[in-house]
């Protein structure tokens, strides 16, 4: 918080008016249960956590140079220029700290989570700095490549919402840097960034996100994964203001 | 031929569209969010017509528009939501796409074949011989086809293939099998009242 750059928070005591809409765009009557993480001053650090449920005899793993681990993950050329160089790259104003890297075991499910489980997944996330990243064999139903808060609870770890969830049966149609932007764009979402527009847009005009207007298909939080790897400068102001960052 | 029969006959509306660029990116758009799939409420906007959003959706589950194996496995999972129309029968379509994909077991047919799987297990248009066309996918060699099978067979809800079910558990309980779809069969076997 804020999601706008023109209210920059200074220390003191805010009083915030919280409401909900309706899908036409109109006043809701429900009362919604905030929590807001704010951070004073901007950071520069993103910390990623990289997690590694079992990924063995993948369909996919052919397309991914071969059985992912975080071990594997760590020495993989790859992984590290493809993936991880192109999550710098999108991410260019910020610095990302060596990763780390860990496999996630005795948890189920192991395998294509369905969406309750998600939260049981997401709840493992130990670390309270920065952004817990699991890599899932897919995630069900079908199709869906990413899934993940908006934003997520930053500085808070243990809660069912704290990391995201990559589904690397994509690979089998995709390529690292594909998988990079999709990463990219689901971790611009944990950090305060919306979809800079939505499917019903062009019926409810109020469902976009102003910062990110301009080019919107190739921005990184156009909704689709036909969308690009652009952020606008006021996105990136937002970014650096995220209580992610240290 | 039955299905070269089907596909010419379903890729007719994606022609017919192609003067209207904008419907077009809107179809595209609504198969390929990143981070949820279709609702129905996503398909009434951009298939206005209930007929239309069927054989469009069956077109683009069997040839996807340039390839693209996720808009194909999004439109698989969103024919769970429609009936035969004339012209196209997304639960026919299922049925081929899981019939033709049945020995996959890597790469982009074995993604098709577990969304095909869930897919038609979910559909409510199911026909007598659909739970032993999922259950003849809890052999697969891939533990990803085996779990998409045995979900399947639970939101099926069709009994006649507990004997199967039966057996492959038997299998993955043992040293070669895996504990989760053990667990996946198990829950289906829980709901077709046999445990």
């Amino acid at each position: 918080m804020p999601s706008s750059k023109v209210d920059v928070p200074e220390e003191g005591v805010y009083q915030l008016t919280v409401g909900s809409f309706r899908v036409d765009g109109g006043p809701g009557t429900a009362i919604p249960r905030v929590m807001a993480v704010i951070k004073v001053g901007g950071g520069k650090a993103l910390d990623l956590h990289f997690h590694f449920l079992d990924l063995g005899d993948h369909p996919c793993s052919d397309a991914m140079g071969g059985p992912l681990s975080a071990a594997t993950a760590k020495l993989s050329t790859t992984f590290q220029t493809d993936f991880v160089g192109q999550l710098r790259t999108i991410f260019s104003n910020l610095t990302i700290t060596t990763p780390t890297y860990e496999n996630v075991a005795g948890h189920e499910p192991q395998m294509s989570p369905e969406p309750d489980a998600l939260a049981d997944l997401l709840a493992l996330g130990a670390h309270a700095s920065g952004v817990n990243i699991y890599f899932v064999r897919s995630i069900s139903p079908s199709g869906v490549q990413a899934f993940g808060p908006n934003p997520g609870p930053a500085g808070l770890a243990g809660t069912a919402q704290s990391g995201i969830a990559i589904g690397v049966d994509t690979m089998c149609y995709r390529d690292w840097k594909t998988l990079a932007r999709l990463t990219a764009h689901e971790l611009a979402r944990y950090m305060g960034l919306y979809h800079n527009t939505e499917l019903g847009t062009p019926e409810h005009p109020s469902w976009h996100d102003p910062l990110g207007t301009a080019d919107s298909a190739n921005n990184l939080m156009y909704f689709s994964a036909s969308g690009g790897p652009n952020l606008t400068d006021a996105q990136r102001e937002i970014l650096n203001r995220s209580p992610v960052l240290h | 031929m039955k299905r070269a029969i089907i596909t010419a006959v379903l890729l007719v509306p994606i022609v017919a569209m192609s003067d209207n660029t904008v419907q077009e990116t809107r179809v595209l758009d609504a198969l390929t969010p990143v981070d949820s799939v279709a609702t129905i409420t996503d398909l009434e906007l951009v298939f206005p017509e209930t007929d239309d959003a069927s054989r469009v959706l069956c077109s683009l589950a069997v040839s996807p528009t340039a390839g693209d194996v996720g808009l194909q496995l999004r439109a698989i999972h969103a024919l769970t939501n429609f009936h035969d129309v004339p012209g196209a029968s997304p639960r026919q379509t299922l049925a081929d796409l899981v019939d033709g994909h049945r020995t996959a077991t890597t790469g982009t047919d074995a993604l098709i074949l577990t969304a095909a799987l869930r897919a038609l297990g979910s559909h409510p248009d199911k026909q007598h011989d659909d739970a032993a066309r999922l259950a003849a996918s809890l052999t697969n060699p891939c533990r990803d086809v085996r779990l998409a099978a045995a979900r399947a067979l639970r939101d099926a809800g069709d009994p006649t293939q507990i004997g199967a079910l039966l057996a492959q558990q038997h299998i993955e309980m043992g040293p070669r099998g895996v504990k989760e779809v053990a667990s996946a069969i198990d829950e289906a076997l829980q709901k077709l009242g046999n445990l």
